[in-house]
C-alpha cells in the first residue's frame, strides 16, 4: 500500500511568553505538543488521531496542513516534504479545520466551491462542473445559489466539506468534521466519507467515538504529544478484554479513591449526567467477583445506585485503561 | 445529476498534483492566476455590499474641505502669494484636490490589504486561504488589486465630486502622465502592505501601529502643503516616500501641463522605491508568516 502520510520522529513544542500584571514579560512557557509521533497513513485507508483536548491531534494536522512548522522530524505527505516543499503539499490535500465559520458568508455555495476549485488550479469549467457535482453529492443543489449566510450551520459544514474534495486530493484530512452538528447532519457526514471516500487516504480526528469507530479502519490514540496505542478498533478493545467495564447509574456525590482500592479494579472514571445523577465506569478483573463490595462501597459513600450493568469496552475504555482518563466528555454522542 | 466524476476527476488531480512524489511546476514567489481569483472574488464580495463605493467616494471629500475652508479663512480667496512661493501653485484647491486624491490611494494601501488579511482572520477563512496550492504572498496581491480597484471608483467618485464643487479643470494630455505615476506609486505601496501585512500576522491587531505609520506618511507626503515646510531633518524623509514622487509629479502634469519627458526624475525614482518597497515588503511578510507557522498563531486573532 503506497503511502499518503508519512510522519517520522515529529516533535513540535510551542513556547509563549508569560507576563506579569499581563503586560511585562517575565518569562517563557514551554508546551511540548508532539513529543516524537511516527506513524503513516496509506492510500484507501482511514485512520483516526484520538485524545482529548491539548494532546496534539490538531497540530498534527495543521503541520501535515503546513499551517504550523515542525520543530524536529520528517514529515511527509504524498511523498512532499511540508517543510521544504509546502505548495506541493497544499495541491494534494484537502483539510476540514475551523468548522463551518471558514466559508465565504456572502457567496453562495457554489460560487465558494467555484472560488476554491479556481484557486486548486482547475479549469474554469471544470470547477463550476466539479463545483454542481459536489453540490448534488452534498444534497444542495437547490440551495446552490443562495448566499452561505442563509444557510444552517449543517448546509455551511457542507459546504466545507464539498470545499475539501473539490480539486479532488489523493489525501484528506478532517479535524473535528462533525464537531457541533445536530446527529441527522453528522450521520450523512460519516456515511458520505464511508461510501464516496473509501479510496482516499483519510486522517481524521474526532472526539467521539463512535464516529472513530464506524469510520476508521485504524486508530491511533494520541496522549499528551505521544501515540499510546494502535490498532484497529477491534484491536485495541479486544485488548481490555481480560477487563470487565461495569457501568454504574448512581444520584449522590462519590470520590473515585476508595473505589479504586477495591481489589482488581484498575480504572474509575465518573461522568456526571444532566440529570444531576451520575455514571461511574470501573475497569475490573472479575465484575462478578466485586459487585457486591463495589454496591456496597457505593452506598457506605452515601450516594444510590439507580441501575448498574456490564458493557462492551468501548474506545475511550481504552484510552481510560491506556492513560487512566477520558477522550472526551461527549464521547457518547449519537450517531 | 453525478457524471461520473471519479474517472475525470482522478485525471485532472494527477494532471495537477500528482497525489505522488511528481514535483508539479508550482509558481514559487507569486502565483498571479491565484492573486487574479482572489481579486475578482474580493471585488465581488464588495459588490454586494453597494453603500461602500458612494461613502469611499464622499467620505475624503469630508476630510479635505476643511482644509480648503481653512485656506479661505486666511487668505480671504483661493489664492495666495506665500502658497505660490511654496508650492509653485497660486491656487490651493487643485492642489489639494489631486492631493488628496493621490493620498485615498495611499490611505488604501496603508490600510486595505492589512485590513482584508484581518477580516480573514475574524470570518474564519484565513486557514483556507493559506492552504490554497499558491504561495501566500498572491494572498496579499489580489486583495491589493481589489482594493486598488474599489479604491480607484471612490476616487473617481471624489475627482468628479471636485471637479463639479470647485469648477475646476484639467488638460486631457495630463491623464497619460497621471495614470503612469499614479501605478507606480500603488506598486511601491503594495510592497509596503506586504510588510504590514507581516505586522498583522504578528502582533494580530496593529491598528495603533498602521495609524501610527498611515499619518507619518500624511504628514511627510505633500499633501496639503509643499514638503519645504517641514523640518530640515524631515524633508529627506518624505523623499523616501513614493507618494511625494507620485504627488510631485502628477501636479506638475496635471497644473503645469509637464510631459513625460519632464517627469523622467519622478518615474525613474518611483521604479527604484518601487524594487526596494517590494523587496523589503516581501522579506517582511515571509519572515513575519515563518515566525507565525513557527508559533502556531497563524488562524489566532
Amino acid at each position: 500500500m503506497s503511502t499518503g502520510i508519512d510522519i517520522r520522529k515529529l516533535v513540535k513544542t510551542f513556547t509563549s511568553t508569560k507576563r506579569r500584571f499581563g503586560i511585562i514579560p517575565s518569562g517563557h512557557v514551554e508546551t511540548r505538543a508532539l513529543k516524537g509521533i511516527d506513524f503513516a497513513v496509506g492510500k484507501g485507508e482511514t485512520v483516526g488521531l484520538l485524545g482529548p483536548n491539548g494532546a496534539g491531534k490538531t497540530t498534527t494536522i495543521k503541520i501535515l496542513s503546513t499551517l504550523i512548522l515542525p520543530d524536529a522530524g520528517e514529515v511527509r505527505v504524498n511523498g512532499f516534504d511540508v517543510v521544504r516543499q509546502p505548495t506541493q503539499v497544499r495541491a494534494s490535500i484537502g483539510v476540514i479545520t475551523g468548522g463551518e465559520r471558514s466559508v465565504y458568508y456572502k457567496l453562495s455555495g457554489r460560487e465558494n466551491l467555484i472560488l476554491f476549485g479556481r484557486l486548486y488550479r482547475l479549469p474554469r469549467a471544470e470547477a463550476k462542473e466539479r463545483a454542481d457535482e459536489l453540490l448534488d453529492m452534498m444534497g444542495l443543489s437547490k440551495k446552490a445559489d443562495e448566499q452561505c449566510e442563509d444557510y444552517s450551520t449543517g448546509m455551511r459544514m457542507k459546504i466545507v466539506f464539498a470545499r475539501s474534495l473539490v480539486h479532488d486530493p489523493p489525501t484528506l484530512m478532517f479535524d473535528e468534521p462533525t464537531l457541533g452538528l445536530d446527529p441527522a447532519f453528522a450521520r450523512e457526514i460519516r456515511q458520505f466519507i464511508r461510501t464516496k471516500l473509501h479510496n482516499k487516504c483519510i486522517l481524521l480526528t474526532t472526539h467521539y467515538m463512535n464516529e472513530a469507530d464506524f469510520l476508521c479502519d485504524r486508530i491511533l490514540l494520541l496522549h499528551e504529544g505521544q501515540i499510546v496505542a494502535s490498532g484497529t478498533p477491534t484491536e485495541l478493545k479486544r485488548s481490555i478484554r481480560e477487563h470487565d467495564i461495569l457501568a454504574l447509574h448512581i444520584k449522590g456525590r462519590i470520590a473515585r479513591r476508595p473505589l479504586e482500592k477495591l481489589p482488581g479494579v484498575s480504572r474509575v472514571a465518573v461522568t456526571p449526567d444532566v440529570s444531576g445523577t451520575s455514571t461511574l465506569r470501573l475497569h475490573v478483573l472479575d465484575g462478578a467477583a466485586v459487585i457486591r463490595q463495589l454496591l456496597d462501597a457505593v452506598e457506605t459513600q452515601g450516594a444510590k445506585v439507580l441501575r448498574f450493568e456490564f458493557e462492551e469496552p468501548t474506545l475511550d475504555d481504552v484510552f481510560i485503561q491506556k492513560t487512566g482518563r477520558r477522550i472526551a466528555e461527549h464521547g457518547s454522542e449519537s450517531s | 445529476m453525478v457524471r461520473n466524476p471519479r474517472s475525470r476527476l482522478v485525471a485532472s488531480s494527477r494532471r495537477q498534483t500528482a497525489g505522488q512524489p511528481t514535483p508539479v511546476k508550482l509558481p514559487r514567489v507569486i502565483d498571479f492566476s491565484a492573486a487574479g481569483t482572489i481579486a475578482k472574488n474580493s471585488l465581488r464580495i464588495s459588490l454586494r455590499y453597494p453603500a461602500n463605493f458612494l461613502i469611499w467616494g464622499v467620505l475624503p471629500l469630508f476630510w479635505f474641505l476643511p482644509f480648503i475652508f481653512t485656506g479661505i479663512a486666511f487668505t480671504g480667496g483661493t489664492t495666495s502669494a506665500s502658497y505660490q512661493s511654496q508650492t509653485g501653485y497660486a491656487n490651493f484647491i487643485p492642489y489639494l484636490v489631486l492631493g488628496w486624491v493621490v493620498f485615498t490611494y495611499v490611505d488604501s494601501s496603508v490600510w486595505g490589504v492589512g485590513n482584508t488579511l484581518r477580516w480573514y482572520q475574524f470570518s474564519g477563512v484565513l486557514e483556507p486561504m493559506f492552504m490554497i496550492p499558491a504561495p501566500r504572498l498572491s494572498i496579499l496581491l489580489g486583495a491589493a488589486v481589489a482594493e486598488m480597484v474599489t479604491t480607484s471608483i471612490s476616487t473617481a467618485i471624489l475627482f468628479g465630486l471636485s471637479l463639479v464643487i470647485f469648477g475646476l479643470s484639467f488638460a486631457a494630455s495630463a491623464v497619460l502622465p497621471v495614470l503612469i505615476l499614479l501605478f507606480l506609486m500603488i506598486i511601491g505601496f503594495t510592497g509596503f502592505a506586504f510588510a504590514l501585512s507581516g505586522l498583522i500576522l504578528v502582533f494580530k491587531d496593529p491598528s495603533v501601529l498602521t495609524e501610527l505609520v498611515d499619518t507619518i506618511i500624511y504628514i511627510l507626503t505633500p499633501i496639503n502643503y509643499s514638503i519645504n515646510v517641514l523640518p530640515l531633518w524631515a524633508q529627506p524623509l518624505s523623499l523616501i516616500l513614493p507618494s511625494t514622487f507620485a504627488l510631485v509629479g502628477i501636479r506638475e502634469a496635471a497644473l503645469a501641463a509637464a510631459g513625460l519627458p519632464q517627469l523622467w526624475i519622478d518615474i525613474v525614482m518611483l521604479v527604484i522605491l518601487d524594487v526596494l518597497f517590494w523587496a523589503l515588503g516581501m522579506l517582511l511578510f515571509q519572515v513575519a508568516e515563518h515566525h507565525t507557522r513557527r508559533k502556531g498563531t497563524l488562524g489566532e486573532y
